[in-house]
């Protein structure tokens, strides 16, 4: 297999001095001792190869012949969450893509068959279901019974309603994307689904590094959205928004309507009057910013021009490539939304926005190397509690039943008390007072 | 190659998962900044180590010291890894991660003194201690770096050297393991009395353990080190908003004033160093020159390459000097201010207004109109030097006051959290290095980067150095002025290997002018083949680096990686009958 895709990221990998600025926050945001990493990786394994610094020089290593692709290679590239924090911190101090080296070096492993054994079943399951996890519980539009939804394309609307894969297997999430569904129809959203041909969005895949399988997943969902004819998709997790608004533009294309979080258009509804959120939720609550919804969600920029030479040796380019930080995620809706809740009492956490710490649940981690995903999840919890926080509220399936499930596990590392979690779906629909 | 058994008892000595010989893993500590021109060949990788191990604690090193005593193996110690004098040198060397280790052992408030392990990061023993109203001095390659690392073992310059000197002066004792695995802890803590001396009542080596730039890692692993610390009289915490690449700070307490300073020429700039640090003012400082600046405020290099070309820069920006001072009390600010305002004017000396509009983005046609401007006019602070009033002025109106404060949080970030580092200054070509720069006189600093731009010029003109206009000294006062330094920085391209070849090249000649003008010890004049060179003016001093080689390693059991290899000759030992 060539290497040509790694090969022309090689200046940018060329560009880390290792500084290992990757493995912690910003420096002028660090407050708390404690909370400063946020290479979920490189807290946990500590060598130096499993940060996003050790990414870049083991890709430059490959080109330069200097190792070969094998296992050992392929875990240090696979222990990893896919967060994309590394590509932040990079970005803060300089102008070189991280992330990109990161995922086009899973894609390098998996061409030549070096993908953990673990993801080799769930992109498996990819193709043939359309779901990571394989034959679901449930059909994809099963947690819409009883709700009278229209299902598209059959039927037409102006909002489509996308759940995700994960209600497939979990009921509680299946739950959030009902309420979510209440909530819509209640401020009179013309509303449509697609029911059980709603197609995967194909993150898992991206994030294991088959691009193969994401771009046509890709393209085969952008096709289905085509034939919808709707004005918004509205995605229920921040996962799926991250793959349509981020990494579809960069594989495939992107869907040719507007694409929305659930938190995104739940504000339109209320700044717009059409929902209101009279009922108190009492509670201290604290925020947990998707990787996907929040830095990974940031519009895929296209660039377009020439490298050109000045003053001797200093390149740039015409114009400017565009640096994409993370900055331009999803974070005040969810934000706006929990302030306008009354009787919450909303305490940020350490690390927050561009520079959150990821749950965990991404990259293809827990399946593979779940003391990974479970150490993340832990260390984020306490984090939670250490800020007062009695609910930790979040905006993506992946990441609230991770928090849920590695609770309920508890793993080796005993955490002192559960702490409560939650979609910010549920908060709003107890606040819109629809609970009964 | 490491024997399964020697891999096996190493693991047994720190846990196996914490040994690692992959050779992916090996090459993340075989690459580092700068190495194509330690290297002769050009290439960007310094030695593979056999294996990294990650010790826990002090008995793990000293443990596995011993091994390599026994095993014909050697060690290099590792903290946060800043710098490619981390890296090994030859075949069987192993790498001692120290990253686990990373606790901060004591915080003596009253004595002002910490206590800490190698990967405790200046800034989080900042953030500790800034709540005590204590502060350190942390380098500035920026505030993640190993305060221990520093302190112990390489070099130590900082943009608070004013206040507080630079790393070398703020050693208070450490626990050593020795080369031959024994533990040593030194100064007063050796005898049990608390940190507050490394000159004894236990023994007092502290000049063999780091001598003048450092030991490089090469005379054993340093698993604590005591660190004096000074007042802060700043804020407790700073509130921040912004998002990246702009951090904000909220508000600036009143008792604190950033100030960006513009000099009419070296001498008056040299003299304001000297009067601030005399009358105690300046609690940070830093000369940045006209092209920093000019990287300083734009974000990408397009913008960089059109403002550059307006000679504005040039003109306004040759002798800049950032500036901080902090008052006690608003009255010692108020008096700190007095003296401040007088000596600027005194020495003819700007104080920027920073809520003017940004660089960045100005379109063409006005940067045409500002370079035919700038062309006629010599001296564009003119007005605002010759009345100090109107600098005020400026100062106070409420033109821009994002930009103020946008301004004003790059200050704060740069001099007192060392929050935004120097890899800004990779933006434009990818690599950079520094020659000159020793700890010696504020003036002979700007002797030593007056020399390296004229020297420079010869590379810019062949265009294989970044036309930066030559003088890149960068660099600010330690002590209340009694010291100072200036670095001689170069951008070239580690692409083009003549730009390499030159940049390898200006290094020998910057420690040549070093011995010929007699400019001290360069920061650069590091490693055997260096000190062979100057030892020889200046007390012999690698032979004595030998000697405590020697007798600290007998069985070469430490890399000797940029310190000395007491078997290997150089020409001048030779020469020298060394
Ligand atoms: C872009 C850039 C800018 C820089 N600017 C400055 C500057 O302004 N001022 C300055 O002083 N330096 C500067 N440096 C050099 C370097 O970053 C600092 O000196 C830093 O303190 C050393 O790096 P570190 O703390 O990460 O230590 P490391 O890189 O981990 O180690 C530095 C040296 O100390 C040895 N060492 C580390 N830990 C131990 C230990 N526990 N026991 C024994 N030996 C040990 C290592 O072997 C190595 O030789 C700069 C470097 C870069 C890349
Ligand atoms: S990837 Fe970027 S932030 Fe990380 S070590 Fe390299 S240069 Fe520094
Ligand atoms: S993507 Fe996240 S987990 Fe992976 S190396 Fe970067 S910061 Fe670490």
């Amino acid at each position: 297999m060539d290497l040509i895709r790694l090969k022309s990221l090689k200046t940018d990998m060329e560009k880390c001095f290792r500084c290992s600025l990757c493995k912690m926050i910003p420096l002028p945001v660090v407050r708390h001792p404690e909370f400063t990493d946020a290479c979920p990786a490189s807290r946990l394994f500590h060598f130096h190869g499993y940060s996003g610094s050790g990414k870049q020089i083991m890709a430059l290593s490959l080109l330069d012949g200097r190792i070969e692709p094998d296992e050992a290679l392929a875990r240090a590239v696979f222990t990893c969450t896919a967060c994309g924090y590394c590509d932040v911190a990079c970005k803060f101090i300089m102008d070189a893509e991280r992330h990109r080296v990161n995922m086009v070096l899973r894609e390098h492993l998996v061409d030549r068959g070096l993908s953990p054994p673990a993801h080799k079943k769930v992109r498996e399951n990819l193709r043939t279901y359309g779901n990571p996890k394989g034959r679901p519980e449930r059909t994809a539009g099963a947690w819409a019974e009883g709700l009278g939804l229209k299902v598209l394309p059959e039927r037409k609307a102006e909002v489509l309603l996308f759940a995700g894969c994960v209600p497939s297997n979990d009921p509680q999430s299946a739950e959030v994307v009902r309420k979510l569904a209440r909530l819509l129809l209640h401020a009179g959203v013309d509303l449509g689904i697609l029911g059980d041909a709603e197609p995967g969005c194909g993150l898992p895949a991206y994030w294991m590094g088959d691009r193969d399988l994401f771009t046509k997943m890709a393209s085969d969902a952008v096709s289905i959205f085509s034939k919808t004819n709707v004005r918004t998709i509205v995605a229920a997790s921040g996962s799926c928004l991250g793959a349509f608004r981020s990494k579809y533009p960069e594989y495939a294309r992107a869907p040719d309507v507007e694409v929305l979080h659930a938190t995104e258009f739940l504000l339109r509804l209320i700044s717009e009057g059409r929902l209101s959120l009279p009922r108190p939720v009492r509670a201290r609550v604290t925020y947990q910013d998707p990787c996907y919804l929040g830095r990974q969600s940031e519009p895929y920029a296209k660039w377009e021009g020439v490298e050109r030479t000045a003053l001797g040796v200093m390149t740039y380019t015409d114009p400017p490539k565009p640096v994409s930080r993370g900055v331009k995620g999803v974070y005040e809706p969810p934000r706006q939304i929990l302030r306008a809740i009354p009787g919450i009492e909303f305490n940020e956490m350490y690390r927050i926005r561009e520079y959150s710490f990821c749950c965990g649940a991404g990259g293809g981690v827990p399946a593979a190397y779940p003391e990974l995903a479970r150490s993340a999840a832990q260390h984020r919890l306490t984090e939670a509690r250490a800020v007062g926080g009695e609910l930790l509220v979040t905006a993506c399936a992946y990441c609230e039943a991770h928090f849920r499930r590695v609770q309920e596990d508890g793993g080796s590392q005993k955490q002192p008390e559960k702490m409560k979690v939650v979609d910010i779906i549920e908060l709003v629909y107890e606040a819109a007072g629809l609970d009964g | 190659m490491l024997s399964s058994e020697e891999i096996r008892v190493l693991g047994d000595t720190v846990g196996p998962e914490w040994v690692c010989t992959d050779p992916c893993m090996m090459d993340t500590y075989s690459y580092y900044m700068n190495p194509e021109i330690v290297n002769q060949e050009g290439s960007l990788w310094l030695t593979r180590p056999e294996a990294v191990v990650m010790p826990a604690n002090t008995r793990e090193v000293s443990e596995v010291v011993r091994l390599c005593n026994r095993l014909n193996l050697m060690v290099k110690p590792i903290s946060t890894g800043w710098s490619a004098t981390a890296a090994a040198s030859r075949d069987r060397v192993i790498v001692l991660d120290l990253k686990r280790m990373d606790r901060i052992i004591e915080i003596d408030v009253k004595n002002q003194i910490a206590v800490v392990e190698p990967y405790v990061k200046a800034i989080i023993l900042q953030t500790i201690l800034w709540k005590e109203g204590l502060n350190l001095h942390v380098v500035s390659c920026g505030g993640n770096h190993s305060p221990l690392a520093s302190t112990t073992s390489a070099w130590g310059t900082g943009l608070d050297g004013p206040s507080m000197s630079y790393s070398g002066r703020n050693l208070l004792g450490v626990e050593w393991v020795l080369p031959t695995g024994d533990v040593l802890i030194l100064g007063s803590a050796g005898e049990g009395a608390g940190w507050f001396t490394a000159d004894g009542p236990g023994p007092s080596l502290r000049g063999i353990v780091r001598g003048y730039q450092g030991a490089f890692g090469s005379l054993g692993v340093f698993t604590k080190a005591a660190l004096k610390l000074y007042q802060w009289d700043g804020p407790p915490e700073i509130e921040v908003g912004g998002c990246s690449p702009h951090y904000i700070i909220k508000d600036l307490p009143s008792n604190i004033g950033l100030f960006m300073l513009s000099f009419p020429d070296a001498k008056a700039m040299v003299e304001a160093g000297y009067r601030m640090g005399e009358a105690g003012i300046n609690y940070a400082d830093f000369r940045l020159p006209a092209f920093m600046c000019a990287i300083g405020s734009t974000d990408d290099n397009l913008d960089l390459k059109r403002i550059w070309e307006t000679g504005l820069f040039q003109k306004i920006a040759n002798y800049i000097m950032i500036t901080a001072v902090i008052g006690y009390s608003p009255r010692e600010f108020e008096w700190k201010m007095k003296a401040f305002r007088q000596i600027l004017s005194e020495v003819g000396g700007v104080n920027l207004p920073i809520n003017l509009p940004d660089n960045t983005r100005v379109p063409e046609r006005l940067l045409k109109r500002i370079r035919r401007i700038v062309e006629f006019i010599d001296d564009p602070l003119k007005l605002l030097r010759k009345l100090p009033f109107l600098q005020d002025l400026i100062s106070r109106l409420p033109i821009n006051k994002r930009q103020r404060q946008k301004n004003l949080s790059e200050l704060f970030w740069v001099m007192l959290r060392h929050a935004n580092n120097t890899q800004g200054n990779f933006r434009p070509s990818q690599a950079m290095l520094t020659t000159m720069g020793t700890f010696d006189t504020w003036d002979l600093g700007i002797r030593q980067s007056d020399w390296i731009a004229q020297k420079k010029q010869e590379y810019i003109k062949k265009g294989l150095f970044l036309d930066d206009g030559g003088d890149l000294g960068c660099g600010g006062t330690f002590e209340q002025g009694h010291m100072g330094y200036l670095e001689g920085i170069t951008l070239y391209s580690s692409k083009d290997p003549r730009s390499v070849e030159a940049a390898g090249k200006v290094v020998e000649e910057a420690v040549q002018a070093c011995i010929d003008e007699a400019f001290g010890i360069p920061i650069a004049g590091f490693g055997q083949e260096m000190n062979a060179k100057l030892g020889p003016h200046c007390g012999d001093y690698h032979k004595w680096m030998k000697r405590i080689k020697e007798a600290l390693d007998p069985n070469l059991a430490v890399d000797p990686f940029f310190y000395v290899d007491p078997g290997k000759k150089t020409d001048e030992d030779d020469s020298q009958g060394g």
